[in-house]
């Protein structure tokens, strides 16, 4: 049974758990990807210019297409523009890697709740108390508590 | 049309807000309160079915096409590191 949660949690998906879950090879990236138009119900996914590029740079151009119908389909929510100079600055002095610096100021930008990653570096090093950063297989677990 | 008569059971308090739908006029009693929750509900659902169907169709379709390339073939980390490169080539393109 799916747990209640308040309507309209904001949730930053990164490329990472987009490019697995479009594979299907990994087990959770793979559930949660897959069951995105029922886990909306609960929660807004959203995602950014810098992520939406990071699945383009590393998926054939002949299968673009397809991913704009799945962000045109209106499920996970895309944000075109560019992070304010002075919130990612933040997340760069935090000693944050080139770019996750971009995906951790969008998460806050966006007033979101949860990241979700698989990148072990932001799980591992990035202490913030605006939103909980977590794996799918986490993600899932919290929200099929 | 056919009409079939059934009985319910319904928690006490659910059956006394409906009555006061009634009351106020919303619907002219408690057969018609039922038929149109049900047509709603139903409408609902069917909608919810079928955009279920639509996602989860297109994202096996992706799944299938990218089944055939390259990147379906590497590990975890490989594709970690190559998610990695594209993070800092597009930063730098925006941000640097």
């Amino acid at each position: 049974m799916m747990k209640i949660m308040p309507k309209e949690i904001i949730v930053v998906l990164d490329s990472n758990e987009l490019i697995f879950g479009l594979i299907g090879k990994e087990q959770y990236p793979k559930i949660l990807i897959g069951n995105l138009n029922k886990l909306k119900l609960n929660c807004s996914f959203r995602i950014n210019r810098q992520i939406v590029k990071e699945v383009l740079d590393n998926i054939p151009n002949y299968h673009h297409g397809k991913f704009f119908r799945l962000i045109d389909y209106g499920i996970i929510k895309y944000d075109s523009k560019i992070i304010d100079k002075n919130l990612l600055n933040k997340y760069s002095n935090l000693k944050l890697k080139k770019g996750d610096n971009v995906i951790a100021a969008y998460a806050e930008s966006v007033k979101a709740k949860t990241l979700i990653s698989e990148n072990r570096h932001f799980l591992k090093e990035l202490k913030t108390r605006k939103f909980k950063i977590v794996n799918a297989e986490q993600f899932l677990k919290d929200i099929l508590k | 049309m056919e009409f079939k008569k059934v009985n319910i059971t319904l928690p006490a308090q659910l059956l006394e807000k409906s009555r006061q739908l009634i009351d106020r006029g919303l619907y002219s009693n408690f057969s018609d309160l039922v038929r149109s929750s049900l047509r709603r509900e139903i409408k609902e659902d069917k909608e919810l079915l079928t955009e279920n169907n639509e996602w989860t169709n297109l994202v096996e379709s992706i799944r299938e096409d990218l089944k055939k390339t390259e990147l379906a073939k590497l590990s975890e980390a490989e594709i970690l590191k190559r998610i990695r490169r594209s993070r800092e080539k597009i930063y730098d393109e925006d941000y640097a």
